[in-house]
This record gives C-alpha cells, structure tokens and sequence, in this order.
C-alpha cells in the first residue's frame, strides 16, 4: 500500500523534473537519488499501462499509449497506470474540495475591517440589532429574515419573526436553528467574541458600521450591495439623502443652539463628538456641546457643564428614566442652565438611536425641536 | 460521614461520581435553547460529525461548553480544598491570593493593547495570574517558608490592588470593551473552542494529578506547619508545591472562563460532608463533584431565560450562598 501511494509522489516529481531540463545531463542528475525501487517498476511494468519515471525505463520500454518524445532536449514519459490515475483524481477532487470555499463565495471586507467569507446570494438572514433589521426590512428583504433579536421592534412585523436573544449575548444554539446564510451584527451592539464564535460555527456574520449621518447613508448602499438588491437601497439612500437635503436648505441661515443629548444624569453622560448623534444634531442646524470632549460616551461633571450652557438639552426615550424633565429645575446647577430656565427640554424618540432609514426621522425631528419658529 | 481512604474506597467513591458526571453530562447535551430529542443528540454523539444542526448544536456549541465545565469545576474545586489545607483557612477561595485579580489585569491589558494581542487574552490571562502567583509568593513568605499567616495578608493586599486597578482601567476602556470584559468577570464558558480544549485538559489533569501526590502531606500539614515538620514532612517544599499548583489551577481556570466564584470556596465543604477529612478521599470527591455541580449550573444558565443565558457566576452565587448559610448553620449548631 505504502509502495503505491510512494509512486503517485514519484510519478508527479520525476515528470516534473523531466518537463524541467532539457539536457541529458542535467536529466540524468536531476533524477538521481529520487528513484531507488527498482524492483516495484519492473513488476509494475510487466502487461500494464505503467508509470515510467526513469530515464532508463523511458529510453528502454516502448509504453502503450501514453509516453511521448518531445523534440530534442525534452524526454517526458507520461503513462499513468489507471489506478495512480484514480488516486490523483481523487487528490485533485480532494484538494479542491478544501481549498475552494463552498461555490460562489467570496471574501470581502466589511464596514468594519474583518474579512469575511460572503454567499453569492444570502437568502436566509440573522439580524442582530434592531437598525439592521429596519434596514433589511427598508431594503424589502423583510421575508429573507429568518431571525432578529429580541429588541427589534420595528416594522412591527419584526417583532413576530424567531428570537435569537439579546444583542449582547444571543443564543448561538437558535442561530445556528435558523440555518442562516449569512448574519449581520454591528459592533455598537454585539461583541466581537459573539461574531468570532459564529464564524467557528460556519456562519459568516457582516459587520455594520457608520459614526456620521454620510456613513449611514453608505452603510445601506453598501448593504444592500452585499444582500444583492443594491437598486433598491440605492433609491432608497437618494429618498433619504433628499429629506436630509431639504432640511438643510431650509435652516440654513438659521441661528445654531447648543445641544446637549443627555444620554444618562448621574453622571452626566452626553455624546462624543464624533458618533451619529452628534452628526445628525449638526445636520438638523445645532451644535453639539463640547466640540473637544473625548470618547464615544464622555462624562461631565457639573462644572464643566455650566460654562458651556447648552440651549437646548435633549433626553432619549426611555422607561427607566424616572426623573421627569420637571424635576431637572430642580436639579443644583441644572437650573442655571439656559435650556433648562427657557424651558427647552424635550424627550426624542427612539428613531436617533437606531442607524437606519428613520434616522432621517430623528433628523426632521430634531429640525423641528432646534427652530421651532420657521416650521 | 467518614470512609477511611483505603484504595478500594478511594477507587469506590471516584467511579460512583464519575458514572454521576456522565449522566449529568448526558441529561446537560439534550437540554439548550433549542430543544433536541435525545435520539437526535444520540446520532449526533454517535456519528461524531455531520452538518446536521442537531450535530453542530451539540459537537460545537453545547460539548465543548460542557466538557470546559468539567475542567474547569475540577480545577477550581481541588484549588479551593488545597488552598484551605494550605492556610489552615475554611473560608480560603481560589482567588483569595489574588490570582483572579492578577488574571483579569491581564485580560483587561490585552485588550487595552488592542489588537493581535487583544485576541490572544486568555494567555495574557494567565501570564497575569502566574506574575501575580509570583509576586505574592515573594511578598507572603517568612523565613524561607510560606506561613499562612503572611501568605493570606499579601494575597489579600495585593488583590485589592489589583481590583482597584481593574476599576482604574474600566474606566479608560472604550465601551465595547467593557462589555466584553464583564462578561469575562461574570464568568462566560462559552468561549473556549475544542482546539483549546485539547491544551487545557492534559494540563489541569496533570496538575490534579500532582496535587494527589501530595494529598498525603496535606493531610499531615492540616495539624500545623511545625507538627508536621517533626513528623518528616519537607513542609517547605510542600507548601512550594502546593501553593504552584493551585495557583496555577486557579490561573488556567480563570483564564479562560471568567471568575465563577462559590464553587473553590463550597465543594471542599460539602466534599468533607460527604467523605471526610482526608485528603486522599477528599481531593478526587472534590474535583469529581466540582465538576458535576458547574455543569449543572452552566445547564441552568443556558435554559433558565433561554435564550438569554445568566452569567454561570451568577449562578454559582445564587445557589451556592444559600447553600453555604445552610452548611454554616448546621456546623454552627
């Protein structure tokens, strides 16, 4: 068994060596030392189609069919006995098999740096955040949604679609039950362990990702591209781009109040200056407090706050925040606050938190809360 | 209950835990988020591949789960019982020398770096637990040897450097980090694939292993660091030995599975109840039973607000407070 499987590597080196030199010499070294089993080729030779990889065997026995005498420099002998000939089938087929990922994949990068292994045509999709599934419904893909979290919440028909778990933690037993093609998860939500583990599983996971209202924008076309239906996000995308056009012409030359988005009290919690927040307050004509803040989520402290004096302060929705906005004036240093003394404080719905297609929404939202007079 | 520790009990006492781990092992395969009969878990054991989901649920999600389990709730169990013999201290946990703080430093650096080496935290992990092993061993001992007394002050000391250090770099880490973080100090077993698994299991049996051979001199060390030097214990490099190999137990244990706590400070307490004081029963009915009790508490995080999973050190809390108020109860008469 070993002698057989030792003629396949000798078959294909030795030809190898042969289609390589053209000189008789240089044939004559190139191959000493790879062929010793002279036993094997003589009994392989008697009544068969056989491998001749010897110079001495290819200049000595006229093979059947196969072995050729290319020109003047070149020898190449090139019978294959018909069970060598399976077995390098097999190796060929075998190789393959491993080498090439499943038909029509391809590797691509996605929006947030990792290679992934992409279907050609993903029609099974998990969600793992709720702005991914407002964007896969938005892209008309809502019936290639086999699975979204448990906190996807629009379209309503999200909410009756298989829940994996939460963003942070879903159940890789459901998601794997799903069977999907493909999964799709955002690094503001899911852990790069979740997507890793997914990727071990043989579920490839899409990352997407955008800090600034452009990047939304060019996260759906891109999306779309992946899901294959770019047209449509690319109609989509024009849709929103001229909402968001229309608000800025129509604020332009409008006077631009400090905002302050409150996302926690105590500690005084707002947005950094480079997430989508702050850059869909930009779009809606208002600046975004504290243009130096560090970080996604910075903390203030009190002091801080006051000299900047936000004129409008705005509040996520939220069930566990209990403080009403009236208990704010109470609030030592709150009150003191220009937003808070013109009574400027308003609770925006969920549509800003979610990077999707209602960010457009929040924004027209937002225009109408910043200048309330021109509406 | 006492059994005097002949071999024949010995051997006796490890096979009847271990057919128990292999029921709890089996009942643990068929229960999930996904509801599987076991006669689709059976095909899936039994064909050892397929791409079926029933196969890959239970070959790749749930038995390398259940399998680090069993490693794990070993380690950390005998950890805990030679850590109590060694310190002379019932209420001595795996992490009370500070190996847990010393791994999540680690862990947290690594991820503080970012990048490659961000990929790689289990071993930055366990590279902080092994400093921290040395570091308090340089700091507790007293003349040549490591007395309990000293050796419990500097883990104490130093683990509470340690968290406050923990708390100094949660606060700089990006958010997503700190998501990821606390479900390591939470205690998360679902991170650790077959591949890994292969390292981690000859290296805790073996260190088990060493911790056996010492069982005897535990046993002899419990009556005090100068008795048992009279009666021809070397207690110096007992103590050595004992305190490398828990800490590394502790430190491998950590590393890969989060702070799951209550299991190093309760097994050995039940471990006693059940088969006494002597090291030579106490250490295999330890480990055995450690391991049995986190697969059922991992089975329970999995399936109890399926399909989110508790944190299995929640879990481990929440069951074992009651059980340690009951154990201190009864002793306390």
């Amino acid at each position: 068994m070993a002698n057989k499987g030792f003629s396949i590597f000798r078959v294909l080196k030795t030809n190898w060596f042969l289609a390589q030199t053209n000189s008789k010499r240089t044939q004559k070294s190139g191959l000493k030392g790879t062929l010793n089993a002279k036993t094997n080729w003589n009994s392989r030779v008697q009544g068969r189609w056989v491998a001749h990889t010897s110079p001495r065997f290819c200049r000595d026995v006229r093979a059947p069919l196969n072995s050729e005498q290319l020109g003047e420099g070149m020898r190449r002998c090139t019978s294959f006995a018909f069970e060598d000939a399976l077995r390098i089938c097999a190796l060929a087929v075998g190789f393959s098999i491993v080498l090439c990922a499943p038909a029509s994949a391809r590797m691509m990068k996605d929006q947030t740096g990792r290679m992934v292994n992409l279907p050609e045509n993903p029609h099974r999709l998990v969600s793992l955040a709720p702005n991914i599934t407002e964007i896969v419904y938005a892209l008309g893909l809502g019936d290639e949604l086999v699975g979204d979290t448990d906190n996807c919440d629009y379209p309503p028909q999200a909410t009756s679609k298989p829940h994996v778990g939460t963003m942070v933690n879903p159940s890789l037993e459901r998601i794997v039950a799903l069977k999907p093609d493909l999964a799709l998860g955002t690094p503001e939500a899911n852990r790069r362990e979740t997507a890793d583990q997914l990727e071990r599983l043989g579920i490839p996971v899409y990352g997407v990702t955008a800090s600034t209202l452009e990047g939304s924008l060019a996260s759906i076309e891109d999306l779309g591209k992946v899901l294959g239906c770019e047209a449509e996000a690319k109609r989509l995308v024009a849709r929103m781009q001229a909402r968001i056009d229309r608000i800025e012409n129509r604020f332009k030359g409008e006077p631009q109040p400090k905002v302050l988005f409150v996302v926690w009290y105590r500690p005084l919690i707002t947005v950094g200056p480079h997430t989508f927040i702050a850059d869909v307050i930009r779009a809606a004509g208002g600046v975004p407090i504290g243009e130096n803040l560090k970080g996604e989520w910075p903390r203030l402290t009190l002091e801080e706050l006051l000299p900047l004096n936000p004129d409008v302060i705005l509040f996520p929705p939220s069930d566990s925040f209990s403080p009403s906005l009236e208990d704010f004036r109470g609030l030592p240093g709150w009150k003191d606050l220009r937003g808070v003394k013109e009574g400027r404080m308003y609770m925006v719905s969920e549509t800003i938190l979610r990077v999707g297609p209602r960010l457009v929404d929040a924004l027209e939202e937002l225009a109408g809360i910043l200048h309330p007079v021109r509406k | 209950m006492t059994f005097p520790a002949t071999p024949r009990n010995v051997i006796l006492i490890a096979t009847l835990l271990s057919l128990l781990l292999g029921l709890v092992v089996l009942v643990s395969l068929t229960m999930g988020a996904v509801h599987l009969p076991l006669s689709a878990v059976w095909r899936a054991l039994a064909s050892r591949g397929g791409d079926s989901e029933a196969a890959v649920i239970v070959l790749q999600i749930r038995l390398p789960r259940i399998l680090l389990a069993i490693l794990v709730g070993a380690a950390l169990s005998v950890a805990g019982t030679a850590l109590q013999a060694l310190l002379r201290n019932p209420l001595a946990d795996p992490y009370v020398l500070g190996i847990s703080s010393g791994a999540a430093v680690g862990a947290i650096f690594a991820l503080w770096i970012g990048g490659r080496i961000a990929a790689a935290s289990p071993l930055a992990a366990f590279a902080g637990a092994m400093i921290t092993m040395v570091w308090v061993y340089l700091l507790g001992r007293s003349g040549g040897r490591l007395a309990s007394y000293t050796l419990i002050l500097a883990g104490v000391i130093t683990a509470s450097f340690l968290s406050a250090i923990i708390l100094f770099m949660l606060a700089l880490l990006s958010t997503r980090d700190v998501r990821g973080i606390a479900f390591w100090l939470m205690g998360d077993l679902s991170e650790t694939p077959m591949a890994e698994l292969r390292i981690l299991a000859p290296a805790i049996i073996l260190a088990i292993a060493g911790m056996y051979v010492l069982a005897k001199d535990l046993n002899v060390l419990l009556l005090g660091a100068e008795e048992a030097a009279h009666l021809g214990v070397n207690v110096v490099r007992v103590e050595l030995g004992v305190y490398v190999l828990a800490s590394f137990l502790t430190g491998i244990a950590v590393s890969t599975s989060g702070a799951i706590g209550y299991l190093g400070l309760l097994v050995p307490h039940l471990g006693r109840m059940l088969v006494g004081n002597d090291h030579r029963m106490l250490l295999p009915t330890a480990a055995l039973g450690g391991a049995i009790l986190l697969v059922l508490s991992d089975t329970l995080a999995r399936t109890a607000l399926a399909p989110s999973e508790l944190p299995v050190g929640a879990v481990t809390a929440v069951a074992g407070a009651p059980v340690f108020i009951y154990l201190l109860r009864k002793t306390a008469g």
